[in-house]
C-alpha cells in the first residue's frame, strides 16, 4: 500500500516538475510586453531586463514614482553630467503599494544610498487601469508581498489569479504573437539603455495653479506604505527623500500634507515648486502635455538642479572613469536622443 | 402464454419472441410499441396494468410478461 | 461560482482534501456540507429555503406513503380476509397514498410552475393594471428562480413517484435524502438522477482509488475542452449573429450549424465536467449524452440527447399517460371505431403530444418552446405512424439499407431535424425565426462566406481554424468512444504518450479556452502616454 502511494507521489511530483516550467514558459510567451524603442524609450519590460543586467551594487540613487518621474528624471543625463548612477523605477500611475514591491525587488541587486520618492501618486484616488498595473506587476516575481497584493487586487479591477499569473489574463494573445514574445520567453530579449527614462521633445504650453484652493487628505493606504518604504530603506542603508516635481496640477494643500508626512517620517521634503525659478522651469516650454509631464528640456533643467542637491548633501561617487557598462550604454543613449530630437 | 407471443408478434415481425430476452432493455420494441402492447394485453386478459408493474424486468421476455399477467389475475 | 471558473477548481481541490482526510463512514457528510456551500455560493442564500421546502415535502410525503403501504401489508397478512375484503383494503390505503402524492405534487410542481411563470404573470398583470389604472404595481424583483429548480424538482419527484409505485422503499434518513437532492455536481444542470441509482451510489463506501480519480480528472479535462475551447468560442459567433440585425442567409446557415455544435458541446461538456468531478469522489452519475449526432432517427436521437430528461419524461409522464384511464377509454373506442392502424395511431399520438409539449415547457416558457414541443411530437408521431409507408418507399426507390451511404443519409436527416428544432428556439422569438428563414430563402448571398463578412462576428481566421481542428478532434474522439472506452485505452499506452496527450489537453484548454477578459492590443500598448 505504501509503495503504491509512494509511486503515485513520485508521479505527481514529476507531473508538477513538467507542468510548472511549461506553464511559466507559456506565461512569459503570452504576457503583454512593453518594449523600449524610439517611440517608448522606457518600455517597462525592456527596462526591467536592463535593470537586472546591471552590475550589482553600482547604482547609487533610485528615483521612484509615476510617469512624472520617468518623464522628468533622465539618469543617463545625470550620469553624463556628474557620474552619479541612478535609475528611474517608475510606472504609469504607480501607487505606493506597488512602489513598495518595486523597491523590495530592486534592493535585491543594488544598494543605493539615496531613494527619492516622488509624491505625484497621491493624486490618484481612483483605481488605475489594469493595463497600468500589469505594466509594473508583471515584471516582479511572486513574493509574499505580491500574494498579499493579489488578495486585495479585486478592488483594483484585477482578479487575484490574473495578478499573480498574467498567463490567465493574456492567454488569448495566441492569435497575435510576435518575434519579441518568443525572444522574451527564451530569455534573449535585449534590455534598454535609457535607465527607465522616457524621452520626448514635444512642447505643450501650460500654467501652474499651485495656489488654487483644493481640499485634500492623504489616503491611509499611501501613508502606511510610505512608512513601510521608509523602513525598507533603513534596512538597506538608503536615505529616503520625499519630493515633488513642479507641475500644473499640484496644489498647496497637497504640498502641506506631504510636508507634514515627511516630518512624521523624519525625512527631508523637497517642494521643488518653490525652487522652480532656480531650476529655470518655464511651463510654456518645458512640458510635453497637459498631464504634468516634463519634456526633455525641462527634464535636463530639473536634473541639473538635482545633481547639485545630491552632490551637496550626499557622498556619491563619480563613476564616469570606471563604469564600462554605463559608458557603453551612454553612447547608445546619446544616439537615440539624437534620433528622437530629429523627429 | 401463446396469446402473449401472438400479441408481441403482431407488434414486430421477424423476431422469435419464444426465446427473445431483453425485449425492452435491448430495444427490440420501443416505448411507442409498448403503449400498444399494454393496451392489447389489458384487453386480451382483462387486467389492469398499473404503474407498479411498469418495469423493464416485467416486459423483457414472453415468460416475464406471462408471469406478470398471472400475478395481476390473482389479485 | 461557475463550473468553469477557477473558484470551482479550487473548491473541488479543497473538498477533495477534506473528503479523503475524513474517515470513510462520514465522507458522505463532507459531500453534504460541500454541496450546501456550493449551492449558497453558486446560487444565493434566498434560494436555499425553496430547495429545503421541496425536498422536505417530498421526503415527508414519501415516508408517509411508505408507512401507509407497510400498514397495508401488515393488515393483509391478517387471517380470514377474502378477496373482496383485501381489494377494499387495498383501495382504501391506495386512496390515502394517492392523496399524499397529490399534495406533494401540487406543492412541488406548483412551486416549479410559479417560479417559471411568475415572470409572465408579472408582465401581463402589469399590462392589465396599466390599461385599467395607469400603473404597473407588480415588480420583477418578486420573480425568484432558485438555482437548479427544474432539475432538483424532477429528481425528487421521481423518487416520490417511485415510492408511490412501490419500486423501492422510502429513505428514512432525511439528511441522506437531502444529499441526493442538493448533491453539487447535478444540482445546477443535471443529469436528472434516479434515487435507485444516485441514492445508492451515495450510500456506497466511498474509498480512495487513484485509477478512478485519474479517470474522473480525464473526463473533466475532456468536458473543459468541449465547453471552453469549442462551445464558448462558437457561442461568440452565434450570439453575434442572432443579436444583431438581419444577416445574409448563408451567414444564418453557418450560425445554425455552429449553434447545433455549440449546444451539444456546451451541455455535454458541462455534463462531463460534473460527472468527472463526481467520479473523483467515487459517485457515478448517469450519462446524459451518447453521441446524439450519430443518431439515425428522431426517436433514437432522443435516446441519445439529454438522456436523463428523456428517460424521466418517458418513465414519469409518457408511461403513466399511456396507461391512464383516459387513454384506456380512448383506446377502447379507437379499437371499436377505427382500423388497426387508426387505433395504433390513437394509442401513440396523445401521450407523445402531452410528453413533448411538457418537455418543451420544461425547457422554457413561451411560444417558441411550445412550438418546439409540438414540432418534436409531430416528428415522432409521423415516424411511428407512417413506418410501413417509409419502408415501402425505401423498397420502391431500391435503396440498399445496409450501406454506409444510407446510414450517413439517415444521420444527416436526423441532424437536420435537430437543427430545425433549434431554429425554433435559438433566435429568441418566432418573429426572429421567421426572419432567419426568410433570409435563407430570399437573401442567401453565398459569396458572403468568402468576402470577409464571416469575420465580423467575433471570430477571425486563426479562431475559425482552431474551431475546425477542435471539431475534428471532437469527431475523432466521439468515433472512438462509440467503439471503446478511450480512458481505458489511454491507460494501456506508454506513460510518455499518455502524458503528452494529457499535457496537450491541459494546455489547449488553458491557452485556447474562452475565459477571462479578451486582449485588446490598442488598449494595452500605449497606456499613459
Amino acid at each position: 500500500m505504501t509503495t503504491q502511494l509512494r509511486k503515485k507521489g513520485i508521479k505527481l511530483i514529476c507531473f508538477l516538475l513538467i507542468f510548472c516550467p511549461l506553464f511559466l514558459f507559456f506565461q512569459k510567451l503570452f504576457q503583454a510586453k512593453w518594449i523600449a524603442n524610439i517611440r517608448d524609450s522606457s518600455g517597462l519590460t525592456s527596462t526591467w531586463i536592463e535593470y537586472r543586467n546591471l552590475e550589482p551594487d553600482t547604482v547609487d540613487v533610485f528615483f521612484v514614482g509615476t510617469s512624472h518621474v520617468y518623464s522628468a528624471i533622465d539618469p543617463m543625463y545625470i550620469y553624463s553630467e556628474s557620474g552619479i548612477t541612478s535609475f528611474a523605477l517608475a510606472g504609469p500611475g504607480l501607487r505606493e503599494d506597488l512602489s513598495y514591491q518595486v523597491l523590495k525587488e530592486a534592493f535585491r541587486t543594488q544598494s543605493p544610498s539615496v531613494v527619492l520618492m516622488d509624491m505625484s501618486s497621491i493624486h490618484f484616488s481612483e483605481q488605475q487601469s489594469e493595463a497600468k498595473i500589469h505594466k509594473v506587476l508583471d515584471q516582479l516575481p511572486i513574493t509574499g508581498e505580491k500574494i498579499n497584493y493579489a488578495l486585495t487586487s479585486n478592488s483594483q479591477g484585477l482578479p487575484p489569479l490574473d495578478a499573480l499569473f498574467p498567463f490567465f489574463r493574456y492567454h488569448s494573445r495566441w492569435t497575435n504573437l510576435r518575434v519579441r514574445d518568443f525572444e522574451y520567453a527564451s530569455g534573449s530579449l535585449k534590455g534598454g539603455f535609457c535607465r527607465g527614462h522616457f524621452i520626448s521633445y514635444k512642447t505643450v504650453p501650460t500654467k501652474y495653479h499651485f495656489n488654487k484652493k483644493v481640499d485634500f487628505t492623504l489616503q491611509d493606504r499611501d501613508v502606511e506604505y510610505l512608512k513601510r518604504i521608509k523602513k525598507l530603506c533603513e534596512e538597506n542603508g538608503a536615505n529616503m527623500i520625499l519630493y515633488k516635481i513642479p507641475a500644473p496640477t499640484w496644489y498647496k494643500s497637497q504640498s502641506k500634507s506631504c510636508e507634514k508626512l515627511a516630518e512624521t517620517l523624519g525625512v527631508p521634503w523637497l517642494e521643488l515648486y518653490y525652487k522652480r525659478d532656480e531650476i529655470g522651469l518655464d511651463p510654456a516650454v518645458d512640458f510635453r502635455d497637459k498631464h504634468d509631464h516634463l519634456n526633455q528640456n525641462g527634464c535636463e533643467k530639473l536634473c541639473r538642479y538635482l545633481i547639485g542637491y545630491l552632490e551637496e548633501n550626499y557622498q556619491l561617487e563619480d563613476q564616469r572613469a570606471t563604469n564600462q557598462q554605463w559608458n557603453k550604454d551612454l553612447k547608445k543613449y546619446l544616439r537615440r536622443l539624437k534620433k528622437i530630437k530629429k523627429q | 402464454m401463446e396469446k402473449v407471443i401472438k400479441i408481441l408478434e403482431s407488434l414486430k415481425s421477424g423476431v422469435d419472441f419464444k426465446t427473445a430476452e431483453g425485449i425492452v432493455t435491448n430495444k427490440i420494441i420501443d416505448s411507442i410499441d409498448i403503449a400498444s402492447l399494454i393496451s392489447s394485453l389489458e384487453d386480451e386478459f382483462d387486467v389492469e396494468i398499473g404503474m407498479e408493474y411498469m418495469e423493464n424486468e416485467n416486459f423483457d421476455s414472453a415468460e416475464a410478461i406471462w408471469e406478470m399477467i398471472q400475478e395481476l389475475q390473482d389479485e | 461560482m461557475s463550473i468553469t471558473s477557477a473558484y470551482f477548481v479550487f473548491f473541488l481541490f479543497l473538498l477533495f482534501l477534506l473528503f479523503y482526510l475524513c474517515p470513510v463512514r462520514h465522507r458522505w457528510l463532507v459531500l453534504l456540507a460541500g454541496s450546501v456551500c456550493f449551492y449558497l455560493v453558486a446560487g444565493a442564500i434566498r434560494f436555499l429555503p425553496f430547495l429545503v421546502f421541496t425536498s422536505g415535502v417530498v421526503w415527508i410525503c414519501a415516508r408517509q406513503i411508505g408507512r401507509c403501504y407497510e400498514a397495508l401489508d401488515e393488515k393483509l397478512k391478517a387471517e380470514g380476509l377474502d378477496r373482496t375484503a383485501k381489494k377494499a383494503l387495498r383501495e382504501q390505503y391506495r386512496k390515502k397514498a394517492r392523496r399524499l402524492l397529490c399534495l406533494a405534487l401540487i406543492l412541488c410542481i406548483g412551486l416549479l410552475c410559479v417560479t417559471k411563470f411568475t415572470k409572465y404573470a408579472v408582465r401581463y398583470l402589469n399590462l392589465a393594471a396599466a390599461a385599467l389604472c395607469g400603473r404597473a404595481p407588480f415588480h420583477a424583483e418578486w420573480v425568484i428562480v432558485p438555482l437548479g429548480i427544474s432539475y432538483y424538482t424532477f429528481s425528487v419527484v421521481g423518487y416520490l413517484l417511485d415510492v408511490y409505485w412501490k419500486r423501492y422503499s422510502y429513505e428514512p434518513d432525511f439528511l441522506r435524502f437531502f444529499l441526493y437532492a442538493i448533491y453539487f455536481p447535478h444540482i445546477v444542470q443535471g443529469p436528472i438522477s434516479r434515487y435507485s441509482l444516485l441514492g445508492q451510489e451515495l450510500k456506497k463506501e466511498l474509498r480512495f482509488d487513484s485509477r478512478r480519480i485519474a479517470f474522473g480528472m480525464e473526463l473533466m479535462l475532456w468536458g473543459f475542452f468541449k465547453k471552453l475551447v469549442i462551445a464558448d468560442r462558437l457561442n461568440q459567433f452565434v450570439s453575434a449573429v442572432y443579436n444583431g440585425q438581419s444577416q445574409a442567409g448563408s451567414i444564418y446557415i453557418v450560425a445554425i450549424l455552429f449553434d447545433a455544435f455549440q449546444i451539444y458541446t456546451d451541455f455535454s461538456g458541462y455534463t462531463d465536467i460534473v460527472r468527472g468531478a463526481s467520479q473523483i469522489f467515487g459517485v457515478e452519475l448517469e450519462q446524459n449524452f451518447n453521441h446524439p449526432f450519430f443518431s439515425k432517427t428522431v426517436p433514437e436521437y432522443w435516446r441519445r440527447w439529454h438522456m436523463s430528461l428523456g428517460g424521466w419524461f418517458k418513465d414519469y409522464v409518457y408511461y403513466p399517460c399511456t396507461i391512464s384511464h383516459f387513454m384506456k377509454r380512448l383506446n377502447k373506442w379507437a379499437k371499436n371505431t377505427l382500423s388497426e392502424r387508426g387505433s395504433r395511431f390513437t394509442a401513440v399520438v396523445f401521450p407523445v403530444f402531452v410528453t413533448w409539449v411538457l418537455t418543451g415547457l420544461w425547457h422554457g416558457t413561451g411560444k417558441t418552446y411550445l412550438c418546439w414541443g409540438i414540432y418534436y411530437s409531430t416528428l415522432i408521431t409521423i415516424s411511428a405512424a407512417f413506418q410501413p409507408e417509409f419502408e415501402a418507399l425505401t423498397k420502391l426507390l431500391r435503396i440498399r439499407t445496409e450501406t454506409f451511404s444510407w446510414q450517413l443519409f439517415r444521420m444527416l436527416r436526423t441532424f437536420c431535424c435537430f437543427m430545425g428544432g433549434r431554429l425554433l428556439t435559438r433566435p429568441g422569438s418566432l418573429f426572429n425565426t421567421r426572419r432567419v428563414i426568410w433570409n435563407i430563402f430570399h437573401n442567401l448571398c453565398p459569396w458572403c462566406l468568402t468576402d470577409g463578412t464571416i469575420f465580423q462576428f467575433g471570430l477571425d481566421w486563426p479562431q475559425l481554424c482552431l474551431l475546425a481542428v477542435s471539431i475534428l478532434v471532437l469527431w475523432a474522439v466521439s468515433m472512438m468512444q462509440e467503439r471503446f472506452s478511450v480512458r481505458e485505452a489511454l491507460e494501456r499506452q506508454n506513460i510518455v504518450f499518455r502524458w503528452i496527450i494529457i499535457f496537450t489537453a491541459i494546455f489547449s484548454i488553458l491557452i485556447f479556452g474562452i475565459y477571462g477578459q479578451g486582449y485588446d492590443a490598442s488598449a494595452f500598448m500605449y497606456e499613459a502616454f
